[in-house]
């Protein structure tokens, strides 16, 4: 999952301002985009209308805030770490693929937290698809 | 053994393969790789996003820097100010000196 780190820490690499760096990677046209990875592509105008936040986005994101704590980490076994994070939320999201740009932030923040849980065995999908059934 | 992680399945269970994005999670937007920019400053030591991406500890912390680029080297059609800049935060691991690039690499290889 991790490529090769072959450089050695400091590689050469000073801060002073005045070293090039080369991000890796040459080929771009054949580079595989994640559908996050919108940056430098036409959008169009960009709307800067707020939207409503739900009343289910709210609690959700209060969810992810206590799983993403680490005090509650140590209780699930893993001390000093929380349960999950940011950057877990955000692979998981853009697994999604070309889903990714149908869901809301809301809806792929749900979807990530779904698959942390039942990774981390807290949940599993049977579980989640009968509470689903029942409240629809 | 004491840290080693318990096994979950036994020989002979079924098990399907996660559809994990086959690339990791390396966060250096698409545009940017490949091209040369300087150092603007040492941002400060952080966890590895690649590894926390998979709920990994991310340890040990990783230098991460913000690079400047200039617009026109990013896009050569920019048709903007000459002077503009993009500045992105990019940790060590994602980066190399500039000028070994075509040296140590194959691009055939990349994407094998």
């Amino acid at each position: 999952m991790t490529p090769a780190d072959d450089s050695p820490p400091g590689a050469g690499l000073a801060v002073a301002g005045t070293q090039a760096v080369t991000t890796a990677g040459a080929d771009t046209a054949r580079a595989p985009r994640g559908p996050h990875d919108v940056g430098g592509l036409p959008a169009g105008p960009v709307s800067l209308e707020e939207h409503a936040i739900t009343e289910w986005e709210t609690r959700c994101w209060a969810i992810a805030t206590l799983l993403r704590d680490p005090a509650r980490g140590a209780r699930a076994g893993r001390p000093g770490q929380a349960l999950t994070g940011l950057d877990e939320s955000r692979r998981h999201g853009e697994e999604l693929g070309d889903r990714y740009r149908v869901l809301s932030y809301g809806e792929r923040a749900v979807h990530a937290l779904a698959r942390m849980l039942v990774r981390r065995g807290v949940l599993d999908e049977a579980e989640i698809t009968r509470t689903l059934d029942a409240i629809r | 053994m004491n840290d080693a992680i318990e096994p979950l399945f036994a020989v002979g269970d079924r098990v399907t393969v996660l559809a994990q994005w086959p690339h990791g999670h390396i966060r250096t937007p698409i545009y940017c790789r490949g091209h040369s920019g300087v150092i603007e400053r040492l941002c400060g030591h952080f966890p590895n996003p690649e590894e926390l991406a998979f709920g990994l500890p991310g340890l040990p912390l990783r230098p991460l820097y913000r690079v400047r680029f200039r617009s026109r080297d990013l896009w050569p059609d920019y048709a903007e100010g000459g002077d503009d800049v993009v500045e992105i935060e990019i940790y060590q691991h994602w980066l190399e000196p500039a000028g070994q690039a075509a040296l140590l690499r194959n691009p055939e290889d990349m994407h094998a």
